[in-house]
């Protein structure tokens, strides 16, 4: 169904504990859930309520998400109206590094953009989440209230849990806490608002004018001081952020839990939508032996996998024994070599005989591309 | 806007000997090797051979194929100067229209179609082999040999030749005799039904084929052995690799076990990628406790029982206590706890309850069989489904 809600998504500086994982690549495209990319789940959460314009604000080393997302038709989004629009770095000063200092600074570098959005409203979000969120009710709720502004939230406490909400009776948020940790009152911020588009040209001149960069502490602290409230639609399903190699092997490993994968997949509910790449089913051999585990397609598998997760086209060899392992695309592990807690990133080569053993709170990284 | 060559697939036909599977579909739109359906294969092959016009004759059932096939865009084939066409039996003035009588009427009722494109080379395919060929290398030859026709040959051995068209090949290595399914084969060089004509001879052939009240309007029985007739020179391509014709409940389940075996046809090969329209699901899990040995395995599957030697298309649910054994189990089949499925072929959305038991293994009598659900069938709680049989409507315990 059309409607008049605008989305744009940010891939921000990549967090330093992403480590290896973001050596060629920007976080928004870290491969996720056996064939995903992270932003597939901002992308797939707007299109999926009906939001036919999304424009990506892009960072340095944006090559790998260019590639990922090209002209946006696996989302829908090739479109001769609309769609998929790409916002690279673009006519920024020269002492500029191409890393913006938060959100504000960020939509400031695309406000030319932004001013032409035809649509009333925006969802804004970054790509650093998974999780299956259901943006039409949060429209929904948006437009029932009439609120300048809707904020996606949910119970729970932790670092990633700093931007916090408190509901006033009526059900709207008057004020904002930080507080890295917990205990702390109210709701964590998702950090996925659906705003109108005035408002947002509105916080964006106040935050150039003060010099302010960031969503959080200046524009909507801003906005809350001027006496408004913020409507919350509440997530409490399965999502994650993932700011560093521990979120990312832990947010994986919880989709082994046949719980969690119905929340992210649900079976009859919204689908989470990707690049499409021409692969075969996978092939189990007469040695093979699998226990709870996450397969993509186009995989050969003649070993062993217990609490895997497997990307398109990974080979397993006979005798390999793989045990709590993440191996993304394309990556190849040889005879009867041995990896526990190992995260390969893709095209990797694990050679015949290799032993490797991290721990569930320090997995090893093999990054992209290498032979081991 | 000039081709040097198009290819038209047939993809018309019943496929009355696949039954409750072809009920409501054409046998091209029937799953198979997992991710596929039949007709992704020379989809692929066209893509893969550079052939980028590709019209597609369909008669028989064809509203789920043409939603498949769509704009063409999942096999590469949806370039602005060419495309996937679905070619349906149209009307024109002052006619009342007419079916498609026979494969070589499908080709002539199209002559429009092929004539704007205004190809030196016509390919003819089947919407129902399961086979990877190189057509650019097939229509090398066809100029080289200065043919009127290529036609794709294969040695299928002396017992199986009488189910085939079988070609004469004559000292100068063109062909100079064919007969179709004949009785007592003189030799075992059998057709594929893989044609590459000279269009102009064609279209002529067609012409005439047309005006003739006797023929069947068939390329086997009739285009060819007028072209043969007429001293046209027709040129076997012999093709060496893996190659089936799955128009029976038999030859589909079989084509489907060859594809456990890597030696048959690799379908991981990069170069040459079969690639298939796949609905947005996420990656197959193999529960706790899974078991799966020599199988084939396909996105957005719940293994959580045990499957032996079997192939699974996309959303099939095999759950914890549940037996699957060669089986090829369609497009959200379900086989519920303690139910056991062997030597069978489950259609798309099959339901095998609770304790029932579908097909079983040969035991050397003569009714033994592959058993078969038509899709949507559910088989009921406890209820047997006997080896051999072929089920169209639900099924209860009695």
């Amino acid at each position: 169904m059309r409607n008049d809600l605008h989305g744009i998504i940010y891939t921000l500086n990549s967090e330093l504990a992403l480590r290896e994982l973001v050596e060629h690549r920007n976080s928004a495209s870290i491969p996720f859930g056996g064939r995903y990319r992270l932003i597939d789940f901002a992308l797939s959460a707007m299109v999926n309520a009906g939001v036919r314009d999304v424009g990506v604000i892009m960072e340095r080393d944006y090559q790998s998400l260019l590639d990922h997302l090209s002209n946006g038709a696996d989302w829908g989004l090739a479109r001769r109206s609309g769609g998929l629009r790409l916002l690279p770095p673009f006519g920024l000063p020269e002492a500029h590094s191409g890393t913006f200092n938060g959100c504000m600074e960020a939509l400031r570098s695309v406000s030319s953009y932004i001013r032409d959005i035809p649509q009333e409203d925006v969802v804004l979000c970054a790509a650093d989440w998974v999780g299956n969120i259901d943006l039409n009710k949060a429209y929904e709720l948006h437009r029932q209230t009439g609120a300048e502004i809707t904020a996606v939230c949910s119970e729970g406490y932790g670092p990633f849990a700093h931007h916090r909400l408190v509901k006033d009776p009526d059900g709207y948020a008057r004020r904002l806490l930080f507080s890295e940790g917990g205990p702390g009152e109210g709701l964590f911020s998702r950090e996925i608002y659906i705003l109108k588009r005035d408002l947002l040209l509105e916080l964006m001149d106040y935050c150039s004018d003060a010099n302010h960069n960031h969503f959080h502490r200046d524009a909507v602290a801003h906005y809350l001081a001027q006496g408004g409230k913020i409507a919350v639609y509440e997530h409490n399903e399965y999502a994650r952020r993932i700011t560093s190699v521990r979120d990312y092997y832990d947010a994986s490993m919880e989709l082994l839990q046949p719980k969690m994968m119905a929340e992210l997949f649900p079976a009859d509910g919204l689908p989470i939508r990707t690049k499409e790449r021409a692969e075969a089913s996978t092939y189990y051999g007469e040695q093979a032996r699998t226990n709870a585990s996450l397969v993509a397609d186009g995989c050969y598998i003649e070993g062993e996998l217990d609490h895997c997760i497997l990307f398109r086209g990974v080979r397993v060899a006979k005798g390999a024994k793989l045990k709590n392992c993440i191996l993304m695309q394309d990556t190849v592990i040889q005879k009867d070599a041995q990896l526990n807690c190992v995260i390969a990133d893709k095209d990797c080569v694990v050679s015949e005989e290799c032993f490797l053993s991290g721990t569930d709170k320090l997995p090893i990284v093999i990054p992209k591309g290498e032979h081991i | 806007m000039k081709k040097e060559c198009i290819a038209m697939l047939l993809a018309g036909g019943q496929g009355s000997r696949l039954y409750a599977l072809t009920a409501n579909v054409a046998k091209p739109h029937i799953p198979f090797g997992g991710k596929y359906r039949i007709i992704d294969f020379p989809l692929s092959n066209c893509a893969n051979s550079g052939i980028d016009t590709v019209g597609v004759l369909t008669q028989y059932r064809p509203m789920k194929l043409n939603a498949y096939l769509g704009t063409g865009q999942p096999w590469d084939l949806s370039a602005d100067d060419g495309g996937v066409f679905v070619l349906p039996p149209y009307m024109s003035a002052g006619e009342k229209g007419n079916w498609f009588s026979g494969t070589a009427n499908a080709i002539y009722q199209n002559i429009d179609f092929i004539d704007v494109r205004d190809p030196e080379y016509v390919l003819i395919l089947s919407g129902d082999h399961i086979y990877k060929m190189d057509y650019a290398d097939m229509l090398r030859e066809h100029k080289e040999k200065g043919a009127a026709a290529t036609i794709a040959v294969i040695q299928v051995g002396m017992e199986e030749a009488k189910r085939f068209g079988i070609m004469n090949i004559g000292e100068d290595g063109y062909i100079n005799a064919f007969e179709e399914k004949p009785a007592h084969p003189k030799s075992d060089t059998a057709s594929m039904g893989i044609y590459i004509f000279t269009w102009s001879k064609l279209r002529q052939a067609l012409i005439d084929d047309n005006a003739d009240p006797n023929s069947q309007q068939d390329f086997g029985k009739n285009i060819i052995p007028k072209l043969l007739a007429a001293g046209e020179k027709l040129w076997p391509y012999r093709f060496q690799g893996y190659w089936r014709d799955v128009g029976t409940i038999t030859s589909l389940w079989d084509a489907n076990m060859d594809m456990l075996s890597p030696d048959t046809i690799d379908l991981y090969d990069p170069n040459w990628p079969i690639m298939s329209r796949s609905p947005i699901r996420p990656p197959h899990v193999a529960g706790q406790g899974a078991d799966i040995r020599h199988s084939i395995v396909t996105e957005g599957c719940v293994v959580d029982g045990t499957v032996f030697n079997s192939v699974l298309s996309n959303q099939v649910t095999v759950e914890k206590g549940a037996r699957v054994e060669y089986s090829v189990l369609m497009p959200g089949a379900h086989v519920e706890a303690g139910a056991e499925v062997r030597f069978a072929i489950l259609g798309e959305n099959v339901r095998v309850c609770k304790g029932s038991h579908v097909g079983a293994e040969p035991d050397g009598t003569e009714g033994w069989g592959v058993a078969t659900c038509g899709p949507d069938v559910t088989v009921g709680p406890g209820a047997m489904v006997a080896p051999g049989a072929m089920l169209y409507d639900d099924m209860v315990a009695t």
